[in-house]
């Protein structure tokens, strides 16, 4: 089922080089598998985004006070994405974790998952967002 | 499942941040089976290897009762062997087949049991070759064929056994009549041996075996003179006559010499025993025993010989 992601428009320069970056490692490996396609990349952010996320160590009690990025106003767009069946169960797990809707979540993590990629932010979240 | 992927194929980009969760699901690897070190393992769910399967080069030991479970053929390879240190269960329903040029070999000391309740049908040819014991009853509702030099020997568990009484002809001169009970040994009397072959010098008895018995032998106890010198050239002999009724044809059922090889021997008590499978039909015949005493040199008076006892069982009538 398909979640409606808000992708920040700062981000969407980065999720071209994370597609970069990721395709040609993909292109190295050993046999040589094919590129992902830019919905496959955001979703692969989005899973490395939770992973961070579901840090049990990582701040957890900082959890409850991540902003939607809806609330925060930064410019961005939804984009229609689904998951395969493991990532929609982590999504859906966090949601209820959370306390918050699905999308939320997965817009969170694609955020966070665009920082971690690229090395920006070890926690995973830029110390203004918070 | 506890081995997924932390992040897709390709996502491990040069200089990306990596989360201590990541770090955390990627130390499961503790859960993976050490192929180096070895070690145990007890999962709480079942693994299960399709694709290629599975090629054990090493031992393989299934410690688990009921660990292993064929679909399809279990197959013991050309030169290996399957070998059962405990019980091998054929549950109901389920066959054994030894497939044509197969066989079955129970090795000396090795045992076939069939219990009580239990069917085995043999529909093929069947050699017995060794000694064969049947405790059970034995039923044959077709031909029981006995050919060549086969012989019958019916011993059974309840048969019976019986003296001949008295004689019922003798010579005087040479036999000293019995003074006791036919039980009593009789003994030569005169100075003499005996003719042998002539029925002057033999002993008769009766042989009263009862009808529709099955007369299977006849046994006399013989003892040789003290003082006898040497062993006499010709022994003692038992003959089982069948005799006609009728015709007054006789024809020798069974005759036996005495075996006995040493003068010692006999002079000790012992018997002859004349095996005989006859069904007894006294409406035709009459069975005799004819004994007669050691001849020829070293022959003498003084040989003792006891009453003849007769073996037989009861039983149904039979064709000869």
């Amino acid at each position: 089922m398909a979640i409606n992601v808000f992708v920040l428009t700062e981000d969407l320069a980065r999720l071209v080089t994370i597609e970069s970056d990721v395709n040609t490692l993909r292109a190295a490996l050993t046999p040589p598998l094919a590129a992902f396609t830019s919905d496959e990349i955001k979703l692969g952010t989005i899973q490395v985004g939770l992973n961070a996320l579901m840090a049990t160590i990582d701040v957890p009690n900082s959890l409850p006070a991540y902003p939607l990025l809806s609330i925060v106003g930064l410019p961005g767009a939804a984009v229609a994405l689904t998951p395969d069946t493991d990532l929609q169960y982590y999504i859906t797990t966090a949601a209820i974790a959370l306390s918050q809707s699905e999308a939320d979540v997965a817009s969170l993590a694609l955020h966070a998952g665009c920082l971690m990629m690229l090395g920006i932010a070890t926690n995973a979240f830029r110390a203004s967002f918070v | 499942m506890s081995f997924t992927r932390t992040r897709l194929p390709g996502f491990w980009t040069f200089g990306s941040t990596i989360a201590p969760a990541e770090f955390e699901h990627i130390d499961n690897y503790a859960y993976a089976v050490d192929g180096l070190n070895g070690g145990s393992y007890s999962p709480s769910a079942l693994i299960t290897i399709g694709g290629s399967g599975l090629t054990v080069a090493g031992p393989f030991n299934a410690s688990d009762a009921k660990v292993i479970s064929v679909d399809t053929t279990l197959t013991i390879e050309l030169g290996a062997n399957l070998l059962l240190t405990g019980n091998q269960i054929v549950n109901s329903g389920a066959g054994v087949g030894i497939l044509s040029g197969a066989f079955l070999t129970v090795s000396s000391g090795g045992t076939v049991t069939g219990n009580a309740g239990s069917i085995v049908n043999l529909a093929g040819t069947n050699t017995l070759s060794g000694t064969t014991t049947i405790s059970g009853t034995l039923t044959c509702s077709n031909t029981v064929t006995i050919s060549g030099a086969s012989l019958i020997n019916i011993t059974p568990v309840r048969s019976y056994t019986r003296t001949c009484g008295a004689p019922i002809r003798y010579n005087t001169t040479i036999w000293q009549p019995p003074t006791a009970l036919a039980s009593a040994p009789i003994t030569l009397a005169q100075a003499t041996a005996v003719t042998p072959g002539v029925y002057a010098e033999m002993i008769e008895y009766r042989a009263a075996v009862p009808e529709t018995s099955i007369f299977s032998s006849v046994s006399v106890r013989v003892k040789g003179l003290a003082a006898l010198p040497g062993l006499p050239v010709l022994l003692p002999t038992v003959r089982v006559v069948r005799t006609d009724t009728t015709t007054g044809a006789a024809t020798v059922l069974a005759n036996i010499t005495d075996s006995t090889a040493t003068l010692a021997d006999y002079k000790l008590d012992h018997d002859i025993v004349v095996p005989i499978v006859v069904f007894v039909d006294r409406t035709k015949y009459e069975y005799l025993v004819y004994v007669e005493g050691d001849s020829g040199s070293g022959g003498t008076f003084g040989t003792e010989i006891s009453a003849p006892r007769m073996v037989y069982t009861r039983g149904s009538i039979g064709e000869e």
